[in-house]
């Protein structure tokens, strides 16, 4: 019960800290919205397969997250306050509370980011539920394999250079199958195209947990 | 108590300190003594279990609480005082003040700033919340880094009185370079 307490506070505290400087929310979404609006230039009258929206949409928003989870922890580091948070809370407390955060950060910014893309590049949408099953699994995977990757990268000299260069292999599975599952939301014949991508995220999504469940206590420590 | 047992910290081939033992009985206060880079703020970190030893061990007793105050382990500046003492209480209650916070805000006299950001506050109110913040808990060993750098008159009497306190419940260790701090400790430990 306290870890929870705690671990609600770790979340509020985070909130809280980025509502007053929006350090990593205004990056995300900046990005997320720039790069629709660049897009929407570029392709200017280019017929797009579904696929090919698919992948544009996950790459988008998998690089706007990038820029903003990995906040979480670099920020502790820098600004020295990780001492105190790792003497006063238990690891499993800063782990919820850190994925939480960064889950909720990215359906914030999710939620400008992608009804600006569907509609600037003029999207057709076929099956808006798989799209919300598809981003919610999507973001699942992303919040808690950045919160590991966040803690493991935290403490290194160049944290936000070092936390892209692990979080983009690491996450390659999981951009794939995303923009499988997500494309399938942009056709008509969805017939047993999406379902395969759907499983393996949702595999993704557990292993990742088990791995945040079992490393973060030793990532988390200096 | 706490035993301090063959401790070592290298950084790389950097040796900071080697081989200190030390016991400290409850209801005493230790200074640390040493010349910059002696290993004084490491070794605190490293009592507090924030930093691994080369070498040795330090024997606590489990779950024995630990409050720390040092200048390079800063609050949240975009939080106010307030929400700092809520978010370190031990009840961990972000968003309600409880008695614990209520009694650290009217002792440290931080009642007329506690909507002040803590990056706001000089660097003497810092120091004033970073002490409250440590001793919130009641913690049974108190680890303060240089803690009268940036405290004036009032914060120093206020120090010494919480050090004092500190006596009836645990231990403390507090990390100086100034002499007369030191004399005040009921033992040195030169680094």
């Amino acid at each position: 019960m306290k870890t929870l307490r705690a671990a609600r506070a770790v979340f509020e505290k985070d909130w809280r800290s980025e509502w007053r400087t929006k350090a990593g929310l205004s990056t995300s979404t900046l990005f997320a919205v720039a790069t629709p609006i660049a897009l929407s230039f570029t392709l200017v009258r280019q017929k797009m397969t579904p696929e090919v929206i698919g992948g544009l949409l996950w790459t988008v928003l998998l690089f706007a997250a990038l820029l903003g989870l990995s906040r979480a922890f670099i920020k502790e580091e820098e600004n020295g306050t990780a001492w105190l948070l790792r003497l006063h809370f238990p690891a499993d407390a800063v782990m919820l509370g850190k994925t939480l955060f960064n889950f909720s950060l990215l359906l914030l910014m999710q939620l400008f980011a992608v009804p600006l893309f569907l509609i600037l590049l003029n999207v057709q949408l076929t099956e808006p539920w798989l799209l919300l099953l598809s981003l919610l699994l999507g973001d699942i995977g992303l919040a808690i394999a950045s919160t590991l990757l966040g803690a493991l990268a935290a403490s290194a000299r160049s944290r936000g250079a070092l936390f892209a260069a692990i979080a983009i292999p690491v996450l390659l599975p999981l951009l794939v199958c995303a923009s499988s599952a997500t494309s399938a939301c942009f056709s008509t014949n969805i017939a047993g195209t999406y379902w395969p991508a759907m499983q393996i995220m949702a595999g993704f999504d557990l292993a990742m947990a088990a791995c945040v469940w079992m490393l973060f206590g030793t990532a988390w420590q200096a | 108590m706490l035993t301090l047992t063959n401790l070592t910290k290298r950084y790389g081939y950097r040796q900071v300190f080697r081989g200190v033992n030390a016991t400290v009985q409850t209801g005493r206060i230790v200074a640390i003594t040493g010349r910059n880079g002696a290993g004084k703020s490491t070794l605190l970190r490293i009592i507090a279990g924030l930093l691994r030893p080369s070498a040795g061990k330090v024997l606590l007793a489990p779950h024995t609480s630990i409050g720390l105050a040092a200048p390079d382990a800063p609050l949240y500046r975009e939080l106010t005082v307030q929400e700092n003492l809520q978010f370190f209480g031990p009840e961990h209650y972000f968003h309600r003040s409880t008695k614990d916070v209520e009694t650290a805000l009217q002792r440290f006299h931080l009642k007329a700033r506690c909507d002040d950001l803590a990056g706001d506050l000089s660097s003497g109110w810092r120091a004033r919340l970073q002490l409250a913040v440590a001793t919130l808990a009641s913690p049974k060993v108190l680890l303060l880094d240089e803690p009268a750098a940036n405290l004036d008159e009032a914060g120093h009497s206020l120090l010494w009185e919480i050090l004092e306190e500190q006596r009836h419940h645990g231990i403390a260790l507090v990390a100086t370079n100034d002499a007369r701090e030191a004399a005040r400790c009921d033992e040195a430990l030169q680094l």
